[in-house]
């Protein structure tokens, strides 16, 4: 019975259990999530239906190339995050069950109406999840922009539904490619309404304020799998479902540029360890956008693969900093790797993977970028990607210097001051961030694989015969 | 000077909507083609079967036995948009008691209730209580549903409160049918996926189209869901209706 | 001309988020633009001289003109999930007066 609506159906049923079963909440939790993370492996690719009504009548949960990877990707990482932080989620096991359906809801949904439903669900669940870190007023705002987004985002499908009379993503495709008049409007307001959960400007005010003080447990969630998939679920509809006009192409790509370059500066000035990650995340999904917006749909899930793994490591031992010494000023942490090597080597590799130095899995995803959109498009958009490239090189170099740094050049020896706090980070976070950081360089040494399920992914959403990628073996194809 | 630049980008931005779509080339509010395929399927309950006709009293056996079609979409043909619906009040009703989890003492009004008050709300409590119920147990039938039924019985809940100085609703009842309702809700969903074919199938016989004993699991799910809404609201109210403990 | 007023309700709303610095404002502007959303939405659904969708043993037959029912039932999850976050930024907003003993971000000191 590898049924994806289970995904959905069995976390939600335990959190409707857990409310009165409280003292083995915990255990229903794990359950939950193993048993979720098990089944993601015996998916079969197809459409189903639920109800018993096909679709455009009914509404369908979809596995494809696309989302499969992701579906796995996530709910492991899920789970990990949950044990990792085992003695904190007992006060939010119930919400994290409904955030788990959630988010497996919004990778599954082929239905437009539906995946607003599960973009409700997941938010709400990110308002209750992020009160964990006592910030009601910022988290506050986060609801005010996240309900307006959602709004947009309704007034926009059921404009559609107006012109199309459907809400099924397959059958909206398909009549829109069928070529009759679009309200520009309707693909505007969509985009609002996304461009909020992914985090674009003028829409990202929210950001700031929820991850500037995210724990290691928020963080990872929020920062990385959160905006992993809605950047997966803005593919899919801005790559699957609506095909954008010319002018409106470009007009919104600009939008992406900024961010991404915006983005990559704030992170550049960026004095805190969780200010640059989350900067960079604003760049990183800018830069998806930009992906999805030119067509180039392999290379926007690569970058969207290794922004998941890389910040889920980056705001776990950055949250776990922050928790052990109290502060992540990025001044004060000097050489702070230097008693906790393991720990520290993993977020190097991480970071380095980031920046796309050679034999990273992030040097594979930088040169695939750089390659499709120079054969697609012109000069401007791959000079900027470069640019934000350098930007984000310097900043995260400058930071590994900063952390591995015993004491100033030149100085003696006897006279280096000693850090006079030792990180006790737990023995789990060490684990996860070596492992995942393991699982950056050895698909950075064999990208084969990765690369070229990312060009199925890609062709899921548009055929493109012309992709041209890099791999280890064949050079350029 | 800050309101009269909103005020302007408001009116601009209204104006390209409105531009958008009701001037060019694509006009809104022509309504030839609302009556869209796919509702013309629900109405005539369709969608799996050939059906020319559903006749009130007369129709049998149909895919879909409500009389009211928007039910018959809220709660078959589109049912899981109603459990993540249903979901999302969870999720409200359990952050509010967790965000307000400080706030225990049952807020005292200024103003003393009075006898008039008093007895004629329990008086309309009574019949609140029993409109709820009939709403929701009949919302295949009649407008009105889950939804609507449960609320009222909140806003029933909520006129004890209001005339009643000491009451306070037993909760942990209303926790248990919240919490029984929503995963028999789910159970109902499961089974469907393994007696009949698909999750939240419809696997009873869905009987005459308007008689009260029919369409199958709709009843059942609209009682789970007024029930639900019911106790979710009611804890909400009790919730608001506290004042944090001086410590 | 019903969806004219829905759209009216939006901007409205859109402008008192714009401009309101009270959180009790802000969520009463959010639900003036919630309900002009749900205006629109119905309205979408009409059709010329069509009945509620209810069969009935006036209205016994599917061959009469209905107004389109699939708006209606999307209205009703609308309105419940709109339920729902006004009732959690409710208690965020009275968590923020508890903290703070206002509700205006002005007298927070929140900027811009």
């Amino acid at each position: 019975m590898s049924q994806p609506i289970l995904l959905i159906a069995i976390p939600l049923g335990l959190a409707f259990l857990s409310i009165i079963l409280k003292k083995i909440k915990v255990p229903l939790l794990v359950l939950g999530l193993l048993f979720s993370s098990m089944l993601v492996f015996f998916i079969e690719k197809k459409s189903y239906i639920i109800g018993g009504f096909k679709p455009p009548f009914g509404i369908n949960l979809v596995v494809d190339d696309y989302n499969l990877y992701f579906i796995i990707i996530v709910n492991v990482l899920f789970l990990v995050l949950v044990l990792a932080n085992l003695s904190a989620v007992k006060p939010m096991a119930t919400v994290l069950l409904v955030a788990s359906a959630g988010l497996n809801g919004l990778l599954l949904t082929g239905d437009l109406f539906n995946l607003f439903v599960f973009i409700e669900i997941a938010s709400i669940a990110a308002f209750i999840l992020l009160t964990m870190d006592k910030q009601f007023l910022k988290v506050f705002h986060y609801i005010i922009i996240g309900t307006l987004a959602s709004s947009l985002y309704l007034l926009g499908i059921v404009i559609l539904y107006a012109q199309y009379g459907t809400l099924n993503m397959a059958d909206m495709s398909g009549l829109i490619d069928g070529g009759s008049i679009t309200p520009t409007i309707a693909y505007l307001l969509i985009f609002a309404g996304l461009a909020v959960e992914v985090k674009l400007l003028p829409f990202n005010g929210w950001v700031k304020g929820v991850l500037e003080t995210a724990s290691a447990f928020t963080g990872p969630l929020i920062g990385s799998l959160y905006a992993g998939v809605m950047l997966v679920v803005f593919g899919r509809v801005f790559g699957g479902v609506l095909n954008l006009s010319g002018t409106m192409v470009t007009s919104l790509t600009i939008i992406g540029v900024i961010t991404l370059l915006a983005g990559e500066f704030m992170a550049f000035q960026s004095k805190h360890l969780r200010q640059v990650w989350l900067n960079s995340s604003i760049a990183q999904s800018g830069l998806a956008v930009i992906l999805f917006l030119q067509g180039l749909h392999h290379v926007a899930v690569l970058v969207i693969v290794a922004n998941i793994i890389s910040k889920f490591v980056l705001y776990l031992v950055s949250g776990k900093i922050a928790a052990v010494i109290g502060h992540d000023k990025i001044a004060d942490l000097k050489g702070i790797f230097m008693n906790k090597k393991a720990l520290g080597i993993a977020f190097t590799i991480t970071s380095l993977s980031l920046i796309g130095l050679p034999l990273f899995f992030g040097f594979f995803v930088k040169i695939n970028i750089l390659i499709a959109l120079f054969q697609s498009s012109n000069m401007w958009i791959p000079a900027l990607v470069l640019i934000a490239a350098l930007i984000e090189s310097a900043y995260v170099i400058r930071l590994l210097v900063t952390m591995w740094q015993v004491g100033e050049e030149g100085e003696k020896p006897e006279t280096i001051e000693k850090p006079t706090f030792s990180l006790k980070v737990g023995f789990v976070t060490c684990a996860i961030s070596i492992i995942l950081g393991l699982m950056l360089l050895v698909s950075g040494v064999y990208p084969d694989l990765v690369i070229n399920q990312s060009v199925k992914a890609g062709n899921v959403l548009s055929v493109n015969d012309e992709i041209q990628v890099f791999t280890m073996e064949g050079g350029l194809e | 000077m800050k309101r009269i630049v909103s005020i302007l980008l408001v009116v601009v931005l209204g104006y390209f909507v409105y531009t958008s779509l009701y001037v060019d080339g694509f006009d809104m509010a022509v309504s030839d083609n609302r009556q869209t395929s796919i509702s013309d399927a629900y109405i005539t309950k369709s969608v799996t079967s050939e059906n020319e006709s559903v006749t009130y009293m007369e129709s049998t056996d149909l895919e879909n036995g409500s009389a009211n079609i928007v039910t018959a979409i809220v709660t078959d043909y589109r049912s899981f948009d109603t459990l993540g619906e249903v979901t999302v009040l969870f999720l409200a009703s359990i952050g509010v008691s967790m965000v307000l989890a400080g706030f225990t003492k049952k807020y005292q009004f200024k103003m003393k209730t009075n006898r008039i008050l008093k007895t004629g709300a329990r008086l309309v409590v009574g019949l609140a209580l029993v409109l709820g119920v009939y709403m929701f147990t009949h919302g295949h039938l009649s407008p009105g549903g889950g939804f609507p039924g449960g609320s009222i019985i909140g806003a029933s809940i909520l006129m004890m409160y209001l005339s009643e100085e000491n009451f306070r609703a037993r909760m942990a009842s209303f926790k248990w049918m919240e919490s029984l309702a929503g995963t028999v809700y789910v159970l109902i969903g499961i089974i469907g996926l393994f007696v009949a074919t698909y999750f939240l199938e419809n696997f009873l016989p869905t009987g005459t189209v308007g008689a009260l004993v029919s369409a199958g699991i709709i009843p059942i799910v609209y009682i789970l869901i007024g029930l639900k809404v019911g106790s979710e609201v009611s804890g909400i109210i009790d919730q608001f209706l506290t004042e944090e403990v001086a410590s | 001309m019903i969806q004219i007023a829905g759209l009216i309700l939006i901007l409205i709303g859109l402008y008192g988020l714009i401009t309101k610095r009270n959180i009790i404002k802000m969520i009463i502007a959010l639900n003036v633009l919630e309900i002009g959303l749900n205006l629109f939405i119905v309205s979408v659904g009409y059709v010329q001289d069509g009945i509620a969708p209810i069969l009935t043993e006036v209205n016994n037959s599917s061959g009469l003109i209905f107004v389109d029912p699939l708006p209606q039932a999307l209205v009703l999850t609308a309105i419940v999930i709109g339920m729902g976050t006004t009732a959690l930024s409710l208690a965020f907003a009275r968590k923020i007066y508890a903290t703070h003993q206002t509700f205006d971000l002005n007298e927070m000191g929140v900027e811009e």
